[in-house]
């Protein structure tokens, strides 16, 4: 998966070009604390005070600890079923952590587990995912590849940008049942951050 | 599966002079192609990726007895249960035996063709239970008690306000026409019944059969809801929708957005491999795979008509079709519209009179097979499906007719017609008796009008350019 640092920026601007034409938005941050204060941005931003989370682990080096003052944060571990679901289903925004990003399409690889659960990515009307630029290959062939046959886990899930139909006159429209936003912060030590 | 109300000449009749339906599907047809074509023009990376999908999916029809036992054995190692099913009636008892095992009453649908194809929905709520439709639009259809009427974009032919109007009786609530409101308030709607459900039905895109996977491609996420949130998931697979391995997944990847909707990839795209594992919060306790033969085997074992199993369901066809774009979705009757439904529907359904003359409803212009990504010769089944049906029933009255009219264009009487029809076009009393008495002309216009007729007939222009030939010479 690792490529020299220079390719993985290369791959890292692909990704947000193809990202952001279908709709999605990426922040640019060179390290951890300008991932944090993206991360921190946005959910002020957004007014957002309920916000559920992937395992702390999968998410480094941002830390949902860390939030602005009056957000609860609440991750799966210690969790029954339906408390889990419930907060998913009134949380403000999700935040989770990429397992790879593909380039080609600005495509979201995310697998379902203990620690990452489907409905953190799914009920929140805003998804937030951190995307670390080693982890982007170029296309869904060389994504599917990093996976062995026998150890899928129970759900892969690729994302392409926000929730979105056209069932109505054709009237391009997000968020109809999944989030109505999806954002990246994008971790390239290359990179200039930026907004 | 043919729908009632008439045969094809009555429904596409009906359909042809709905000014409203005609233009919904027109705007449709056209905005579905421009966006593939936008995408598809046969650029040598799109021939690649169609000669990859193509290639793919010829395995898995060569295959296909080996390709479903190891899907099988792969997708039990995961603990996921499949079951075949010989026909419709037999699909539907063993998705209601799972649901009444798990004492389920409230079932939520994401979009699916083959659940239409079996008629699920009807047997379900025949036996009592509660069935959503998720999908945006095929929750409005289901509201209008109708049929979908295109493969991607089932409600096409209903404006906001037939969605207004249809919500606001659902849910006795004043709401706006706004295509945004609209939508946000069938998320709430919606998102109460995922909550509420016991059981999750969906489609199957393809099978996996090296890792025993289902893949769903959807851009609302009401496919990955219902694959998370109830504790059952009941997912139908056509036998014929299965592919080798992850590789041919990606290929697959690669062509059925760009053809369906002009997307590199849908919004979502999910691979499921067994039900939840222990240690999760979320995801299905249980997970059954129905797979539905319904007439798929005989096709299969048909060598002139095999190939049409390669069909992937991506509508690329129907938004070509000239037919299709006159007549709309529902006058083909059966679950299938457009060129891939005038093929498969007569074969799936052989017994059934009317679903023969669909075949006829092609002219045969060749526009299907060019933009099927699979590379299914549509037009050249569709003359196949013809020569077959008039072996079979020959129709006398149409040979003579074709006879008569042969001998007539011959004679030198022939000049008359031009003149008949130049009176018809013309709007005056006489060309209004004409259509009376001749009721294949009153009938032929009544969706059309007579183009303007030329001020020379064709046959004195040919005269005088055999002259001009002559001096020429
Ligand atoms: S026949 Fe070809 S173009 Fe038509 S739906 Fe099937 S795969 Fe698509």
């Amino acid at each position: 998966m690792r490529t020299d640092s220079l390719r993985n920026s290369q791959l890292a601007e692909q990704f947000s070009a193809a990202l952001r034409a279908v709709g999605g938005e990426v922040r640019m941050a060179r390290d951890a604390i300008a991932a944090q204060e993206h991360l921190n941005a946005v959910l002020a931003e957004s007014g957002v005070q309920h916000l559920v989370h992937h395992a702390v682990d999968t998410l480094a080096p941002l830390s949902p600890h860390e939030l602005g003052a009056g957000i609860s944060a609440h991750g799966p571990r210690g969790l029954s079923r339906i408390d889990h679901r419930d907060l998913c289903a009134s949380a403000d925004a999700g935040l989770t952590g990429a397992l790879v990003g593909i380039a080609a399409t600005g495509t979201l690889v995310l697998a379902a587990g203990r620690d990452t659960p489907r409905s953190t990515s799914l009920l929140p009307p805003l998804h937030i995912a951190l995307l670390h630029s080693q982890r982007i290959v170029p296309d869904l062939a060389s994504s599917l590849r990093l996976f062995s046959a026998n150890a899928l886990p129970s759900q892969l899930v690729h994302i392409t940008g926000p929730s979105r139909t056209g069932d109505i006159e054709h009237d391009l429209t997000t968020g109809v049942h999944g989030p109505a936003r999806l954002l990246v912060i994008l971790l390239d030590p290359n990179s200039e951050s930026s907004a | 599966m043919l729908s009632p109300e008439g045969n094809f000449a009555e429904r596409s009749s009906g359909a042809v002079t709905d000014d409203k339906l005609r233009k919904a599907v027109r705007k449709t047809v056209d905005r579905l192609r421009d966006l593939r074509r936008a995408d598809e023009l046969p650029d040598p990376k799109t021939l690649e990726r169609r000669a990859k999908a193509q290639a793919v999916r010829e395995h898995s029809v060569a295959e296909l007895p080996q390709l479903l036992a190891q899907f099988t054995e792969n997708c039990e190692r995961r603990g996921g249960h499949v079951h075949r099913a010989t026909d419709a009636h037999e699909a539907c008892s063993i998705a209601l035996s799972i649901l009444r095992s798990h004492g389920a009453q409230r079932v939520v649908k994401s979009k699916s063709m083959v659940t239409e194809e079996i008629g699920l929905n009807e047997a379900l709520e025949h036996a009592g239970l509660e069935v959503t439709e998720t999908d945006l639009g095929e929750w409005i259809i289901q509201l209008a008690g109708e049929k979908p009427s295109h493969i991607i974009l089932p409600a096409i032919h209903k404006t906001r306000h037939d969605v207004q109007a249809l919500f606001e009786a659902e849910s006795g609530m004043t709401l706006s026409s706004d295509t945004a409101r609209l939508c946000a308030h069938a998320r709430v709607r919606l998102r109460e019944k995922f909550l509420q459900a016991d059981a999750g039905v969906s489609g199957v895109n393809f099978a996996v059969a090296a890792t025993g996977s289902i893949a769903l491609f959807t851009n609302e996420g009401n496919g990955r809801l219902v694959t998370t949130l109830p504790r059952v998931h009941i997912a139908f697979l056509g036998m014929e929708r299965i592919v080798l391995d992850l590789d041919s997944l990606a290929a697959m990847a690669e062509v059925l957005p760009r053809s369906a909707t002009g997307q590199k990839l849908t919004s979502y795209f999910s691979i499921i491999t067994g039900p939840r594992r222990a240690d999760e919060v979320d995801g299905p306790d249980h997970l059954h795979v129905i797979v539905v033969d319904n007439g798929r085997s005989a096709v299969w074992k048909d060598p002139e008509f095999r190939d049409v199993l390669r069909c992937i369901r991506c509508a690329a066809c129907l938004n070509v079709c000239p037919v299709y774009a006159q007549v709309g979705g529902h006058s083909y009757g059966g679950t299938y519209p457009g060129p891939i439904g005038a093929v498969l529907t007569p074969l799936l359904r052989p017994e059934e009179r009317s679903a023969n003359e669909l075949a006829e409803a092609s002219t045969l212009c060749a526009a299907c097979t060019e933009a099927c990504p699979v590379g299914i010769p549509l037009h050249e089944m569709l003359v196949r499906l013809r020569a077959r049906e008039q072996k079979e029933h020959p129709r006398r009255l149409e040979r003579l007719a074709l006879r008569v009219a042969f001998r007539l264009l011959r004679s030198p009487r022939a000049a008359v017609i031009p003149r008949v029809l130049r009176l018809a076009a013309s709007g005056t009393g006489t060309a209004l008796l004409l259509k009376k008495l001749v009721p294949p002309l009153e009938r032929w216009q009544r969706a059309r009008s007579l183009p303007p007729a030329p001020a020379r007939t064709f046959r004195a222009l040919w005269q005088e350019l055999e002259m001009e030939e002559h001096h020429a010479h």
